[in-house]
């Protein structure tokens, strides 16, 4: 009898003995005849329903707290582990082995692992891979043979779904190319876990083949055992739109799938041209240039930055455009926030013509950056055509074309360059640069023409063509337009004199076309094109004019699709800056939340809080009118900071909404660590949990600080923290580290308690018999920094600990009456513009102290350059004989505003404290720079300012 | 790959390309309506001039009337979807992107409607795509520059396009009404604004919206201020090819003040159309020359006839109800279920000062 014959009445009688030799039959059989395809086993292809497993489970279970780990019953252990790896949402996946077997111990994790090694070594199951895999040696193993886990199911079907046009393009010979395209596109879910599993991209790609097999009946990827393949698609199914999605993916690659060619193979020709032209399958992308008509007479320029699209050929180019800030020339501003150029294209005006030819720069420098966008975003040579559109528009001609009858505008950045036939001066808002208007009469004569063609512009007449129907993308007027592979271009052709016939060819395919007579439009009609670049050639015959061949460019690419939660348009834009999704970074305002939306609309703000799958808070703010600014964020935090649920909270949905313009989504994770402690205080029961997922049996390091001492570490070593352990007596940070992960947690007394005002102002003492360590004491500022804040008491509380440390840190290096007119510097009750006197009177070096003052005081914050400031301050420290040092000037700059980051480096922080202890003037003047700097920019912050995590 | 392709049947592929239900080679405003969707996709944020003329531009050869006759009937079809949802006229709009001001024309994000019937109006556009819903895109009912989809037997429709990622909007966010007032009130509060706005110099290109001229012709009632005296709605000319609605006082023709048509009025933001026509509905009703509709009698509801245009506000609750009909010697026609007929009429007594056509 096969197991897939089971009753359950036969079913209840069997004992472990016998369903391991029923799963390892079933395993053997499975192992063999995947071995000829060289095809990987998964353990959930085991044979067994819900109720065996239940079965096998009450069993096991009895089992071990009978025995402790039986190693031989290890394939049904596999099989165990393996399902509730199934049903793992990302939480804690050890925790359920504790909660439902007694006496379960950290040590048989390493019983599960032996059985997972053994169940590989039998029947050649699949060895996870990957970062995450390397990293979680154990869990990976039943989470990576639970396949595509429940809770994933409904991201795989989406990203299938939104890369349903990119997988046409690619081969289904091997799956690790869909794996590959699939990883690429993960920035399209929020789940950290879901991009853990896209890292095995072999695996990725075989599970998708088979959920796109359209033919069930007869498996064409024997990939995955048909009975778990019909499991998984059943789960999937029950999801919400998941079915549908997986469906319409199936629609757009089923030709490929039931192995005949695909929609574009028939275009071999085109694509192979189309290769040859791009052969790196470039992003197509350009920036536009245009006019825009602001007054009579009076234009701007502005440039239109299309919306990068993600790239399958490049996949890290959408994770390091949300990572990097960009600059644009001639365009005001300083960074532009990350991010912004994935999500709908950008318009800025440009106030300055650019002084180089490459029109954009990013801040973090990567050879893809440099070669996609920067190379490519540079501007035609001089001088600039525009054609002046009926709307008050005037778009680039980058061929340089005239047409008779049409107007246009040239702009010349060379005041010598500008001939002086074109004398019509239009009056352009923009410096560097001069407009001229030029008037093509109908009739260009041949003189005309001849002029034209000196000042280096082409006339083109007779015959036109334009996209007819459907208007392109980028269509100049021209020779370019910009097409999806989804669409079916469409073009009229019209001559104004007698053709005999037009030839037409695309790639190798040609057409001759009888014309219709002069005036009358004929119109011709090209099928879906693969992504890259196409020229359709166009030549007329006549026998009363000689007429060249006429060449239109169509740029093809894949569509972008929306993914929901996004904002489509800048109608509504809302950016985290920096672009870190962390729960804490966004709470302790060291993310900022960027809005614009027009003036007169009214945004509103809702944050849901869950714990696992479910909200246990919603926090709804009152409508906020525009602009929207530091301070009004300022307000939800704190009001968010006081609800209880906030500091149990895993994650939170901030939801961004503006009437009928739009919403973004974004998910804020709290720290999702495997090595994390967990908040489980309810009213005034204070208790904690240290998660340990970490698969090592390695010890860790557990100290407590008290909120009044926290420089003095306690050490918890002794005590376990593994389950929810009461610490009602403790105020401070619990801090923890096994290997290289490290947290920490901030609990102080309730809100209850908090009521008492003198309960809300506490003093920390540092303990003075410590000796100070520089490495050691910027490692307890990080500890402190760095944990997480579980009320809005801990908040105020934690503020206050900082500005002690950070107070310690920079009067111990720059002297004790230093850290006392710092802190009244940047207190704003206590400051007034003495507060700048008594700081700089601390640095001895007087040239250095008065100049100081004075570009601080007569610095306006509107005109505030940071570059240009860092660099004035280097030349100023050279002149006034602080420092000859350039890179010391830096490197003081550095620890005077981000001093954690020389944690890292702990050679680089020796050689400045060398450095600091001869001279502390060099550091004092950074400080007093720094904090200048950050007064002119926010005059109203005072812990960001003390904030040891470097002001920005 | 490539063929000759005669204009009708370009017309019919570009309705299959849209998914469309008719495939008849007229240029019809389904079409349309898809064609300016697609466009403002891809344009947007700009000028509504050069969305028309954009889309205008690809029908060259492909329509038998006149070039600016199409470009009015673009407009008119950007007007419906300005008011059915699909875009949004936003002003002072300052987006991080452009650092001049102005009223924009902008895409609405993908959204949904659950009415009553069981029927979901869908609004809101993305960029390469047809639909926002391309999964249930086969389901979708295009009707004008409607579009709906309807709730099958047993299923959770709200759901399934909440999880979509469309954003639900409730009838009472959709249908928001300014606070009612009467004519006189509303009239005599602009009167007043006017009134403290300091005096001007002319304007170039001011056009003003002559209340003695017939009120059943809208497009008649627009003249260049002559020998006026009085206060008028006006209009002029604004960057990039846009407009500014305005109330002005002239005395024999020439300008003495003005002021600009707030955007947000009575608690709404609004238009700045959508102001000067209440104002004008106003001016009409108080002068004695109520601006006027009629009501007939059809097999399948009532027909309401309407000889100016109506704020957003006011249409919307029309295309919630009912359809766009063809008008017959009207601006536009509505077919409202006879269930909702007197309250529809009750509404536009109260809200937009108008009169039943004798």
């Amino acid at each position: 009898m096969s197991s897939e014959e089971f009753q359950i009445s036969d079913a209840t009688n069997l004992s472990l003995n016998e369903w391991q030799k029923h799963a390892i039959a079933h395993f053997t059989t499975l192992s063999n005849s995947k071995k000829e395809k060289k095809l990987p086993v998964f353990a959930l292809e085991h044979c067994f329903s819900n109720v065996h497993i239940e079965l096998i489970t009450n069993l096991l279970i009895k089992d071990f707290v009978k025995n402790g780990f039986n190693r031989s019953y290890w394939l049904l252990w596999v099989i165990y582990s393996t399902e509730i790896g199934y049903t793992y949402t990302g939480e804690e996946y050890w925790q359920s082995f504790k909660e439902r077997i007694q006496n379960w111990d950290q040590k048989n994790r390493e019983d599960i692992r032996w059985s997972f090694k053994e169940f590989t070594r039998r029947f050649e199951g699949l060895r996870p891979t990957g970062a995450w895999a390397n990293q979680f040696s154990i869990i990976a193993l039943p989470i990576t043979h639970a396949i595509l886990p429940r809770d994933l199911q409904s991201h795989f079907a989406s990203l299938l779904f939104f890369c349903r046009y990119k997988l046409r393009q690619i081969s289904f010979a091997n799956p690790e190319n869909i794996g590959k395209l699939l990883n690429a596109n993960s920035f399209v879910s929020n789940s950290s876990r879901f991009q853990n599993f896209l890292q095995q991209e072999e695996l990725v790609g075989r599970i998708a083949l088979s959920l796109l097999d359209t033919n069930a009946a007869v498996p064409s990827f024997e990939l995955i055992h048909e009975q778990t393949l019909k499991r998984i698609v059943n789960d999937l199914e029950l999801k919400r739109n998941a079915k549908e999605w997986v469906r319409e993916t199936r629609k757009e690659i089923t030709p490929k799938i039931l192995g005949t060619v695909s929609s574009f193979a028939n275009q071999s020709s085109s694509q192979v041209e189309a290769k040859e032209l791009a052969p790196q399958r470039d992003l197509l992308l350009k920036p536009k240039l245009k006019l825009y008509q602001t007054e009579k007479k009076k234009w701007s320029v502005i440039i239109e930055i299309p919306q990068i699209t993600d790239s399958s050929d490049y996949p890290e180019l959408g994770q390091l455009l949300k990572r990097t800030r960009f600059q644009l020339a001639g365009v005001q501003g300083n960074w532009h926030p990350a991010e912004s150029l994935l999500y709908g294209s950008l318009k800025k005006r440009f106030t300055k013509w650019p002084d180089t030819t490459r029109l954009i720069k990013f801040e973090q420098q990567h050879f893809l950056l440099e070669k996609l966008l920067e190379e490519k975003f540079t501007l035609t040579k001089e001088p600039w055509l525009f054609r002046i559109n009926a709307d008050g528009t005037a778009s680039e001609i980058e061929g340089k074309f005239l047409r008779p009858g049409r107007k246009y505008i040239a702009i010349y950045n060379d005041q010598n360059q500008i001939p002086a036939e074109l004398q019509h001066e239009v009056s352009i808002d923009c410096s560097n640069i001069s407009a001229r208007e030029i008037l093509v009469p109908k009739v260009v004569s041949d003189d005309l023409e001849a002029t034209y063609k000196s000042l280096g512009f082409e006339v083109f007449k007779t015959l036109s063509i334009w996209p007819a129907g459907l208007y392109p993308r980028g269509w100049d007027g021209e020779g370019t337009s910009e097409w999806l592979t989804t669409e079916s271009p469409c073009f009229g052709i019209i001559h104004d004199y007698d053709v005999n016939e037009i030839q037409v060819k695309i790639a190798s395919e040609t057409i001759t076309i009888q014309p219709k007579r002069a005036g009358e439009a004929t119109f011709i009609k090209i099928a879906p094109l693969p992504p890259g670049q196409h020229f359709l050639s166009i030549k007329p015959k006549s026998r009363i004019v000689s007429a060249s061949e006429g060449l239109h460019r169509l740029d093809v690419r894949e569509p972008v699709i929306w993914t929901p939660g996004s904002i489509l348009y800048n109608g509504l834009t809302a950016i985290l800056d920096p672009n870190d999704d962390n729960f804490d970074s966004f709470f302790h305002g060291k993310t900022n939340l960027k809005l614009n939306a027009p003036l007169n609309s009214i945004v509103s703000i809702k944050i849901e809080f869950f714990l696992g799958t479910d909200i246990i808070e919603t926090y709804n703010s009152q409508p906020i009118n525009l602009p929207f600014n530091d301070e009004k964020l300022k307000i939800i935090r704190s009001q968010i900071e006081k609800r209880e649920n906030y500091g149990i909270a895993e994650k939170a949905r901030l939801t961004v909404s503006c009437e009928d313009i739009g919403k973004r989504e974004f998910i804020l994770t709290r720290n999702v660590k495997p090595f994390r402690w967990v908040n489980l205080s309810k009213g005034d029961n204070k208790s904690i949990r240290l998660i340990d997922e970490i698969d090592s049996s390695e010890e860790k390091d557990t100290f407590f600080y008290d909120i009044l001492k926290p420089d003095t570490p306690i050490s918890l070593s002794e005590k376990d923290f593994s389950g929810t352990t009461d610490v009602k007596n403790y105020n401070g940070l619990f801090w923890a580290k096994k290997q290289n992960y490290e947290h920490g947690i901030i609990l102080s007394d309730s809100a209850t308690r908090a009521k008492d005002l003198k309960f809300l102002s506490i003093s920390p003492k540092l303990n003075p018999s410590i000796d100070f360590d520089l490495l050691s004491f910027l490692k307890i500022i990080q500890a402190w920094y760095n944990a997480q804040s579980t009320s809005f008491i801990t908040q105020i509380h934690l503020a206050k600990v900082i500005s002690v440390l950070v107070g310690k840190l920079y009067g111990e290096l720059c002297g004790a009456l230093w850290a006392q007119h710092e802190a009244d510097f940047i207190t704003p009750s206590n400051f007034n513009n003495d507060a700048w006197e008594a700081l700089s009177d601390q640095i001895i070096n007087r040239s250095m102290s008065n100049v100081l003052r004075y570009r601080m005081i007569n610095n306006e914050k509107s005109k505030l350059n940071y570059t240009e400031e860092v660099e004035w301050f280097v030349n100023a420290a050279k002149r006034c004989q602080l420092t000859e040092k350039r890179s010391l000037a830096l490197s003081s700059i550095k620890f005077a505003s981000d001093p954690l980051s020389f944690i890292a480096s702990p050679e680089e922080l020796n050689s400045l404290a060398r450095q600091i202890k001869e001279s502390p003037d060099i550091l004092r003047a950074s400080r007093m720079f720094v904090l200048g700097v950050s007064k002119l920019s926010e005059p109203f912050k005072d812990f960001a300012l003390l904030s040891p995590g470097g002001v920005k | 790959m490539i063929e000759e392709i005669r204009n009708i049947d370009l017309v019919i592929n570009l309705k299959q390309s849209f998914g469309l239900n008719s495939f008849k080679p007229e240029v019809d405003d389904e079409l349309l309506a898809s064609c300016i969707r697609r466009q403002a996709g891809f344009q947007c944020p700009c000028s509504k001039i050069t969305l028309v003329s954009s889309v205008s531009q690809s029908f060259q050869h492909l329509i038998e009337i006149p070039i600016e006759e199409f470009i009015v009937r673009l407009e008119e079809i950007v007007e419906k979807l300005i008011i059915g949802g699909d875009l949004l006229e936003l002003n002072e709009v300052a987006t991080n992107d452009l650092a001049a001001k102005g009223t924009w024309i902008f895409p609405a994000h993908p959204s949904y409607l659950p009415r009553p019937n069981g029927r979901f109006l869908i609004f809101g556009i993305v960029p390469d795509e047809i639909s926002p819903i391309a999964s249930l895109a086969h389901r979708i009912i295009y009707a004008g520059c409607k579009r709906t989809i309807n709730q099958n037997e047993g299923e959770d429709l709200d759901h399934i396009l909440s999880d979509l990622g469309l954003t639900k909007i409730s009838e009472s966010a959709w249908l928001k009404l300014p606070k009612i007032s009467s004519a006189q009130d509303y009239l005599l509060a602009m009167n007043k604004k006017l009134s403290n706005a300091t005096q001007s110099g002319e304007i170039s290109e001011l056009v003003i919206l002559d209340g003695k001229k017939s009120n059943i012709y809208y497009r008649g009632r627009w003249t260049n201020p002559t020998n006026q005296t009085g206060n008028y709605v006006g209009k002029r000319p604004h960057l990039y090819g846009g407009i500014i609605w305005c109330y002005v006082e002239l005395k024999d023709g020439h300008l003495v003040r003005f002021i600009d048509i707030p955007f947000r009025h009575n608690s709404i933001n609004q238009r700045g159309c959508d102001g000067a026509w209440q104002l004008q509905m106003a001016i009409d009703y108080c002068a004695g020359n109520p601006q006027l509709y009629d009501i007939r009698e059809d097999v399948n509801g009532d027909i309401f006839d309407f000889f100016s245009p109506i704020p957003l506000w006011a249409e919307r609750r029309f295309i919630a109800l009912g359809e766009m009909v063809e008008s017959k010697n009207c601006l536009f026609s509505y077919l409202i279920p006879k269930s909702d007929s007197q309250s529809e009429e009750r509404f536009i007594k109260e809200n937009l000062w108008l009169s039943r056509k004798q």
